[in-house]
């Protein structure tokens, strides 16, 4: 090797390794708490889907997609002198979030008041990227049995007496049941994971054509929520050390739970379609799944897309199956107000994420328009909801059996990149399905790769 | 106009010169011809399938029920039982109050408007790049060339930051202006210019008499017309498909175009949760919102072939 040769390499080692070093970045904790504003004109001129009832008050800008949100925010503004909600639906889930980033970027753009999904919010509040407003410095501490304990915990973020967030929904897990098939080929409806797949292979045995159920390769939060039924932490993160996480895939938890279903889809007793793709609409309500184990929103859901939502489709609402009696109440989805560190007046921003929904008419609104599974006790409470009947699921008072899962769930933290973690997740799944990978390789394959994303983020691993 | 007519008759007139020498040829080559023209045909039926099909299958499912969609009884390529076109397009008329309408009438503005007023940029820059001579022309124009390797996509995020920046976001200027720049149109028309604008008729004009903006709208802008109304297509078209931009850039949905609009519905569909279902909206909506695209097409026809030959062949 010549000594040109030589000098070349080592430049070109010397580029490399800072190319590296500059990926893994670094996010220093500043600590910094969102700020807090005061200006009550900035909103003035701002552009509203709604009509505002109330001119010449207050303005405050909110971003939700919640089905019938428009009438709340009507109900809202209706009986309110001092403030007026001005909406935009600033998209569905992940469009609303990118919008909020490209937001966060520009430093201005972004809405007082946010919707957000539980397993959103840490990637608005990790390291130096403090976006969200902490609500107990305007005394929302003082509300906190309003709301479920899970839904509560779910927005203080891992944090011991700070609330980024004011509940909205939940989404408790639980089995929907194709009570028909069970009788017409006479198997009990199962209570426990053991009997779940027994039931599977005695509808088999009596000639039912369908599957047991359908396990959606591109389950995402379904998945956790399988995996908090273990009582294993497959995350753990927190709002008051933001530069940490935990990423615990290889957990007993996680491989029970994955060597269950993988047993049952090798025996042909369980399908794999994905879930809320035209095939598997067609598939679930043209009765080729006996159950299907998912949060109780799902009723609306498949209501719409049936010929005729009000007519007995056979499903009834059931508790999930468990693995033994410590087998906790586990939730799948929801969402929560944030006020957002770019609200023009924060404090406003806290009364109208507060109040939005704090009201019978508004939950009302919410749980008939919207079908939305309320995270304020007042309205778990109230005879209204506990004897609410389905149609859809032969007039069934469905919320018996929803009321205490939402009420035992005790909540479970998400990571600030979830939604890279759950593309891994996706593929990991993928391999293990259908390229017959081993459960435990494929799972420490997964950590191994979230653990060393987070650090190349900067983020300390433990 | 009177150069489209001319050009017309020309290649009417090489037409049948071809057809006559066809002729000549055709009795020694009609076996291998014969064979040829099934090849060719059924290669263009498959071609047409192809292209038809999924229009054909919009056609279909606008005339569906939600649960048509999903459970119709002929598949997914014939009609079901229940004809819901009409319920489907009433129901557009009144969910969230009919904004579907809203959203049709913004695509005629952010499209008419903004296909206007830069086909006008494109027409003046065009004409000024291949008629006067100025400091620095082969370098803007170079620039412009360069503007047409960039896909318009790669600049959504930046126009976002400095639309944030003059607090033009989530108003319809942020989707009208970044239309304005049409460096296709700068370059077709520069082309146009040089080759069917002689410098002589200019001069010619010039020593008659007239100023340059006399000039301009008396002597050019009458023989650029056809090229004029290709440019104002494309853009038009361009507008009117304009999707990432307007995504971006808007969040109120009173102020979406139609493509951003049909997307919300379906994402709001898609999300599983307990949100209203509105698969019918989305498919009649899509059928009702390419019409206007469609006469655009058929009415305008050889205005767009224009678009594509223009400047390709030099004299």
């Amino acid at each position: 090797m010549n000594k040109a040769t030589k000098l070349l390499a080592a430049v070109a080692a010397g580029v490399m390794a800072v190319s590296i070093a500059a990926c893994g970045g670094s996010s220093s904790s500043s600590g910094s708490s969102a700020s807090v504003n005061t200006d009550k004109t900035a909103n003035d001129n701002a552009s509203c889907t709604n009509t505002i009832k109330k001119t010449g008050v207050e303005k405050v800008t909110v971003w939700a997609w919640y089905p019938g949100i428009q009438d709340v925010v009507d109900d809202f503004n209706e009986n309110h002198d001092d403030l007026q909600v001005c909406w935009n639906n600033g998209g569905q889930g992940g469009g609303e979030y990118t919008k909020f980033q490209n937001a966060i970027k520009a430093g201005t753009g972004a809405p007082d008041v946010i919707q957000l999904e539980y397993e959103a919010m840490p990637q608005f509040m990790t390291g130096n990227e403090q976006h969200l407003v902490d609500l107990s410095q305007f005394g929302f501490n003082d509300y906190k049995d309003d709301y479920t304990a899970g839904s509560w915990k779910s927005v203080q973020l891992g944090t011991d007496d700070k609330v980024y967030g004011v509940p909205v929904d939940l989404g408790p897990f639980v089995m929907y049941v194709r009570e028909d098939i069970f009788k017409q080929y006479g198997v009990d409806v199962p209570t426990t994971w053991d009997e779940f797949a027994e039931a599977g292979k005695e509808l088999k045995a009596a000639g039912y054509d369908g599957y047991l159920t359908d396990f959606p390769l591109n389950s995402t939060a379904m998945l956790l929520a399988f995996f908090a039924q273990t009582g294993d932490d497959v995350y753990t993160y927190s709002a008051s050390d933001p530069t940490k996480v935990k990423v615990n895939y290889n957990s007993d938890g996680a491989q029970k739970v994955l060597k269950y279903w993988k047993e049952l889809v090798d025996e042909g007793l369980v399908d794999t379609t994905d879930a809320n793709t035209t095939d598997w609409t067609t598939n679930i309500l043209g009765g080729k799944y006996a159950t299907w184990v998912q949060a109780s929103w799902q009723t609306g859901y498949l209501a719409a897309d049936s010929d005729d939502g009000d007519a007995d489709s056979g499903f009834r609402i059931y508790k999930a199956p468990v693995w033994d009696s410590s087998t906790p109440d586990v939730n799948q989805g929801g969402s929560a107000w944030a006020v957002t560190d770019q609200a023009k007046d924060t404090e406003a921003a806290y009364t109208v994420a507060r109040e939005l929904f704090s009201s019978d008419s508004a939950q009302k609104i919410g749980v008939t328009t919207g079908g939305l599974f309320p995270a304020w006790t007042s309205m778990l409470d109230s005879d209204y909801f506990k004897t609410e009947k389905i149609a859809f699921l032969g007039d069934q008072e469905a919320n018996e059996i929803t009321i205490p899962v939402a009420e035992g769930y005790k909540g479970y933290s998400f990571l600030p990149f979830q939604t890279y973690a759950y593309d891994e997740q996706d593929k990991t799944l993928k391999s293990i399905f259908q390229d017959n990978t081993d459960v435990s390789t494929a799972l420490s394959a997964l950590d191994d790769t979230l653990n060393n994303y987070a650090k190349q983020q900067g983020y300390t691993v433990e | 106009m009177s150069t489209a007519t001319f050009n017309a008759s020309q290649s009417a007139g090489r037409n049948t010169e071809r057809r006559r020498n066809r002729g000549a040829e055709k009795a020694k080559t009609n076996k291998i011809r014969g064979n040829k023209h099934v090849f060719t045909i059924v290669v263009l039926i498959v071609a047409m399938l192809y292209f038809l099909l999924p229009v054909w299958w919009l056609i279909v499912a606008a005339t569906k029920t939600n649960s048509g969609l999903f459970f119709g009884e002929h598949g997914a390529l014939w009609f079901a039982n229940k004809f819901a076109l009409w319920d489907n397009i009433k129901q557009l008329c009144t969910y969230q109050n009919g904004i579907y309408w809203r959203w049709i009438l913004n695509s005629f503005i952010y499209a008419l408007l903004g296909g206007l007023a830069s086909t006008v940029i494109s027409v003046c820059a065009g004409y000024g790049f291949a008629k006067f001579q100025f400091r620095g022309k082969k370098a803007f124009f170079n620039l412009v060339l360069g503007a047409l390797m960039i896909p318009s996509t790669a600049l959504v995020i930046p126009i976002f930051l400095l639309m944030s920046k003059v607090g033009m976001v989530n108003t319809m200027w942020a989707v009208l202006l970044p239309t304005l720049l049409n460096p296709m149109g700068v370059y077709l028309m520069r082309i146009y210019c040089q080759e069917s604008l002689p410098d002589e008729m200019i001069e010619a004009a010039r020593v008659d008499g007239a100023g340059e903006l006399r000039t301009f709208f008396k002597v050019s802008l009458p023989i650029m017309t056809p090229a004029i109304t290709t440019v104002y297509l494309l853009s038009t078209v361009g507008a009117w498909n304009n999707f990432f931009l307007p995504q971006v850039v808007l969040t109120n949905s009173k102020l979406f175009p139609i493509t951003v609009g049909l997307t919300q519905w379906q994402s709001q569909s898609q999300a599983g949760a307990a949100s209203e279902q509105v698969w019918n909206l989305v498919t009649s909506g899509s059928f009702i919102s390419i019409i206007p695209m469609v006469l655009a097409f058929l009415f305008l026809q050889r205005y767009w072939v224009g678009g594509l030959t223009a400047g390709s062949v030099k004299s």
